[in-house]
């Protein structure tokens, strides 16, 4: 927070905000934005889709739904399929959380000039920090609502406000998570706009530790682009590498080290919050239902289902005939919101119960031994592949 | 039914707003039945209506000016409270139809008495308010009770003569105009003939005479044949203020349709169509949402037109139909919080709009019990509250501001983190000649005046 304050020149408004944004990612990182904001764009694409999706069918007791509000819902959704179309594919949006290592949107994304040379950085880095990567990458997969990064710019259609529009979690939170050195002190989120309290998902618990934990591998050279967008992407494109790399030793990288630790420390308490969270919640439940089950359709907890959801909802059915109704019918879509829910409250409950000691001890893990991390992601990278064949079963792609 | 607080008498205040008085209804076991849904002045002013979400409408009127009390210049007190609509369910569509008043519009006054429209999502009611202040008393066949006498008790003819007695308040219902409306009414209108009005719900307009009942006219029909393909909904509708042929009616896309009668019967095909085209550079995935007009109101000269949509009001000319003639910010700080708000529903509020008497500023509601006031030719404009710990008795508002996060902060400046998203401001109200406004903040109304100096406000 006080970066940005410090940093602020404008007085004003979100024009100041997102201003100074641009500002501190240009002075960063000429690189960054153009990569990173073809990321972010996805990311909000997706959230939007998601919580788009979710509004469709949370039900409503007994009283008519408001027609314009769900025209102007299916008119969204109709806006992103029709550029998903475009982009000729739907997966990523399906399969926001953990997508396969082939994952075409990191093609697309390695389109971009500037990712090119990210990507081999980051192959170039990977060998130390992929145990660190792999660990991260097993939290956040998270809800269906990847968070975006607050302030990367939009390319395309969104050109300059796109990204604060979209920007889900507050600015202020993640930048506190992310600038803010003392952040291994895990304080509770709060949410951005003391929303009432029918508002739901509130999953930017689970949203800083990606874009801290990627960003400082990325970009080490400034504090302050840990608060630059995250990438999952890039996430993935690492998380992709490790599976052969995690074990090969890690070479004392110097320049990484702090900020790694400290978005490992993120990450990690991110992590064991989750863990915790989920163990108490439901003890019995193994691994797959860890912190990746959100976008696991078998483990998922008894998700209403779906076609109950048309069927209650007869006018959706007339109104959304249009769509694919294969989209409705893949349960984490609609359901991981539900366990996002339940695992932010966990998360937002038992953070407390986190110390910085247990998160320390969880920091060192990486650097002593990376087969406890094998072990523990092990779980999640079945997770992956069987989703990878749902998915294809689903989707018929 | 309805208490009313009284607030004790303040000192003279010199400023442009003072807070009359505040009135607050009564809880009801359910929960939020008391949330006011909308706000009318009548023609003259003298009586303001609302409707509430548990179908109740209280009438107000305002007391006439008393020369010995110097700020006692027409307060507004209850005048009559009414059950206007109860729950209904729709057993073909197994839903329950709410009670909740829609809209209300007062017919001109013709006569003594007064009448009104109010309406749920479905069935529009014409109510007659009348005063008696006298009964007829000395029947020759019935006592005051009613009963008929015993003819053979009767032995004399007299004449019966009225007899002064307390002022009562009669409401009526007189019309019912049911089964026309498949979506939600949204607006209602009485048209400048008087005996025509029309009611609008998501995907048509109908057009109905206040006599008759049993069938109304569809003068706009945006239904398609596939409801796959529709797109588009009709957000509020009015008829022209002078011109009894025009009507407007406005849609979730951001346009507005100027339609003339007497071109078609089905006005299907509009005369004007106002749209502003859209900035490149500011779209974004909310750009459809935050565009759909949540209000249309025609300016009494009826030259203008005023929407209001989620982040701004806009004063459009009936000349020009490119861009509006005007675009005021209402909360525009809200522009980086709109996924939130997305994920939260409050972008889809429909905050309404009002015109002061003289067409010269405009008002419309926000959150965190603000309301915002724009004066078009000083271009001033003025963020104030409506809460009861800001505002006692007679005291003058003090204008708000809202600073966007991370911006600097001035003493007694909230900022935008802060505001509270659930106190919001939808329906306000302007009286008809004078400055004098209503603003509905959830359950509470709030009435405020002009105090001495009318430049602005």
């Amino acid at each position: 927070m006080f970066s940005k304050g410090a940093k602020r020149k404008l007085d004003e408004d979100e024009e100041g905000l997102e201003g100074k944004t641009l500002e501190v990612m240009g002075g960063g990182s000429p690189l960054v934005p153009e990569c990173l904001s073809k990321v972010s764009y996805t990311l909000q694409r997706q959230t939007i889709f998601n919580i788009s999706l979710m509004k469709l069918y949370s039900q409503r007791p007994l009283g008519e739904p408001s027609l314009e509000r769900r025209v102007l819902i299916n008119n969204m959704l109709r806006r992103i399929q029709d550029e998903l179309k475009q982009e000729g594919s739907l997966r990523p949006l399906l399969l926001p959380p953990s997508p396969p290592p082939d994952d075409p949107m990191d093609e697309g994304f390695r389109d971009a000039p500037s990712f090119g040379v990210l990507s081999a950085a980051v192959t170039a880095q990977v060998s130390q920090p992929s145990a660190l990567l792999m660990s991260m990458m097993a939290p956040p997969p998270p809800s269906p609502h990847p968070m975006m990064p607050p302030h990367s710019p939009a390319p395309q259609a969104f050109p300059s406000r796109a990204p604060l529009d979209s920007c889900l979690t507050p600015a202020s939170l993640l930048e506190e998570d992310a600038a803010d050195s003392a952040f291994c002190v895990p304080s509770p989120p709060t949410p951005p706009l003391s929303p009432p309290p029918s508002q739901s998902l509130p999953s930017p618990p689970l949203s800083p530790a990606p874009s801290a934990g990627t960003v400082p591998v990325l970009f080490p050279p400034s504090l302050s682009d840990m608060e630059v967008g995250p990438s999952p992407a890039i996430t993935r494109t690492a998380a992709a590498n490790t599976t052969t790399m995690s074990t090969s030793p890690a070479p004392p990288h110097n320049p990484l080290t702090p900020f790694l630790s400290t978005a490992l420390r993120d990450c990690r308490s991110t992590a064991a919050k989750a863990e915790e969270s989920l163990s108490c919640e439901a003890p019995p439940t193994p691994p797959p239902a860890g912190p990746g089950d959100t976008s696991v359709p078998p483990s998922c907890p008894p998700p209403p289902s779906p076609s109950g959801f048309l069927s209650d909802l007869a006018l959706d059915d007339v109104l959304f005939a249009d769509i694919d109704t294969s989209m409705y019918d893949f349960d984490p879509c609609t359901t991981a919101g539900g366990v996002a829910m339940t695992a932010g409250g966990g998360l937002t409950k038992l953070s407390p119960g986190v110390t910085p000691d247990e998160l320390l001890k969880s920091l060192t893990s990486p650097y002593s031994g990376p087969a406890p991390q094998v072990s523990t992601n092990q779980p999640f990278k079945i997770d992956l592949t069987e989703l990878d064949h749902i998915m294809e079963v689903l989707v018929g792609s | 039914m309805c208490s009313v607080f009284h607030h004790g008498r303040g000192s003279v205040q010199r400023a442009s707003i003072c807070r009359l008085k505040e009135k607050i209804k009564e809880d009801r076991e359910t929960e939020g039945a008391d949330i006011i849904s909308t706000v009318e002045f009548n023609h003259t002013g003298e009586l303001l209506a609302t409707g509430d979400k548990g179908g109740r409408v209280v009438i107000f009127q305002r007391e006439p000016e008393s020369k010995n009390e110097l700020f006692s210049q027409g307060e507004y007190n209850v005048y009559s409270t009414f059950q206007s609509h109860e729950p209904e369910f729709d057993y073909l569509k197994s839903l329950e139809i709410e009670e909740k008043i829609n809209k209300i519009r007062w017919l001109p006054q013709q006569n003594a008495a007064h009448f009104l429209l109010s309406t749920n999502d479905k069935t529009i009611k014409l109510w007659k308010v009348s005063e008696r202040d006298k009964r007829p008393e000395g029947y020759n066949l019935k006592d005051e009770e009613g009963r008929i006498k015993d003819l053979s008790t009767v032995t004399s003819l007299q004449v019966p003569v009225l007899k002064p007695m307390d002022l009562m308040v009669e409401v009526s219902p007189r019309r019912l105009f049911a089964n026309a409306h498949t979506y939600h009414v949204n607006s209602i209108s009485v048209n400048s003939d008087y005996q025509t009005y029309m009611s609008a719900d998501d995907l048509r307009i109908n057009l109905w005479h206040l006599d008759i009942t049993d069938r109304s006219f569809n003068i706009v029909d945006i239904k398609p044949v596939n409801m796959e393909d529709l797109t588009e909904v009709i957000t509020a509708a009015e008829f022209h203020p002078h011109h009894c042929n025009l009507f407007v009616y406005s849609s979730s896309k951001g346009t507005l349709r100027l339609c003339d009668m007497r071109e078609a019967a089905l006005c299907d095909k509009h005369s004007k169509l106002f749209e502003e085209p859209e900035d490149p550079s500011s779209r974004s995935f909310f750009s459809e949402i935050i565009s759909s007009v949540s209000d249309v109101k025609f300016s009494h000269s009826g030259r203008y037109l005023l929407t209001r949509d989620y982040l701004t009001a806009k004063v459009w000319d009936l000349n020009m139909e490119s861009k509006p003639l005007e675009t005021y910010q209402v909360h525009d700080y809200l522009r980086s919080k709109l996924c939130s708000l997305y994920e939260n529903d409050c972008i889809f509020d429909k905050f309404e709009c009002a015109w002061n008497g003289s067409d010269s500023v405009i008002m419309t509601g926000a959150y965190n019990n603000f309301f915002r006031m724009f004066d078009r030719n000083t271009k001033r404009d003025v963020t104030l509250e409506a809460s009861r710990e800001s505002s006692k008795p007679r005291a003058v508002l003090k204008p708000r501001r809202v600073c966007a996060a991370g911006g600097k902060r001035r003493k007694d400046d909230i900022s935008v983190d802060s505001l509270d998203f659930t106190k919001k401001i939808l329906h306000t109200a302007w009286h008809p000649t004078e400055n004098i406004i209503a603003i509905a903040a959830t359950n509470n109304l709030y009435i405020f005046q002009d105090k001495l100096n009318s430049e602005m406000h």
